[in-house]
């Protein structure tokens, strides 16, 4: 059943399983059954928001970790950080000032 | 599940807390039970002796609330004006902030840009692949 899955539907689940992964994992527990909560990842046109802030994190974590040139691809002040395409084109502007603070600091 | 247990037990324990002071209370001098009224109530607190003032004046003496303290085995018992609370045993656990709206602006148009993004995020560019094959 696994082996007959999309791209698009493994990367969904590889998604659900990052966010399960940044402790945003909870579990309802009834008398006789658990639930689950698993994030929707797309919601209509766009990503879901706590899916993109994890997303985000990830992808700085991995330019950050490995040397792969990504780092190019961002452009960073205090205010802001901007995730560009290998074209240079804006994919994701991030102004959470916690996120952009710890990745100056990693950097240096 | 456990959750669910703890539920139910706190419930019956409540019951039963609740019911044991009227018992006791009707049959104080019981010597079946040992001890006097006095040593049962034990300290009063201050919100406590508030609510009995001017409404149940005889029941001020037995509760503690006048000059005369209650006791236990004879010591004297002093007037709590602050109950302890259970709940603020020690500082809430870190959880994550919610996400803002502004703080991640994603610039796409259409959920194909949507999805090139989060292959390009995630790091793994099949799924981005196989959605452009099949427009």
């Amino acid at each position: 059943m696994k082996e007959n899955k999309s791209a698009l539907e493994k990367l969904n689940d590889q998604l659900k399983d990052l966010w399960k992964k940044n402790g945003n994992a909870s579990v309802i527990a009834a008398k006789h059954a658990e639930f689950t909560v698993e994030p929707k990842v797309f919601i209509g046109d766009t990503l879901n928001p706590e899916i993109l802030k994890v997303l985000v994190a990830h992808y700085l974590a991995r330019t950050a970790r490995q040397d792969s040139g990504a780092g190019a691809n961002i452009e960073v002040t205090p205010e802001k950080l901007v995730i560009k395409t290998p074209k240079g084109r804006p994919l994701v502007i991030v102004r959470d000032r916690k996120l952009i603070q710890q990745y100056i600091a990693a950097r240096q | 599940m456990s959750n669910i247990i703890t539920a139910e037990r706190s419930r019956v324990d409540n019951s039963r807390s609740a019911v044991a002071p009227q018992s006791l209370s009707a049959n104080s001098n019981d010597p079946r039970f040992g001890f006097s009224r006095s040593e049962f109530v034990g300290p009063i607190t201050k919100e406590a002796c508030d609510l009995h003032k001017g409404s149940q004046p005889e029941s001020l003496v037995d509760a503690g609330c006048t000059s005369r303290p209650a006791t236990v085995s004879g010591a004297q018992v002093p007037l709590i004006t602050h109950a302890p609370k259970p709940w603020s045993t020690g500082p809430a656990s870190k959880k994550e902030e919610p996400v803002t709206p502004g703080s991640y602006q994603l610039m796409t148009k259409n959920i194909r840009e949507t999805i090139f993004t989060a292959a390009f995020l995630f790091g793994d560019m099949s799924a981005h692949k196989e959605q452009l094959a099949m427009v």
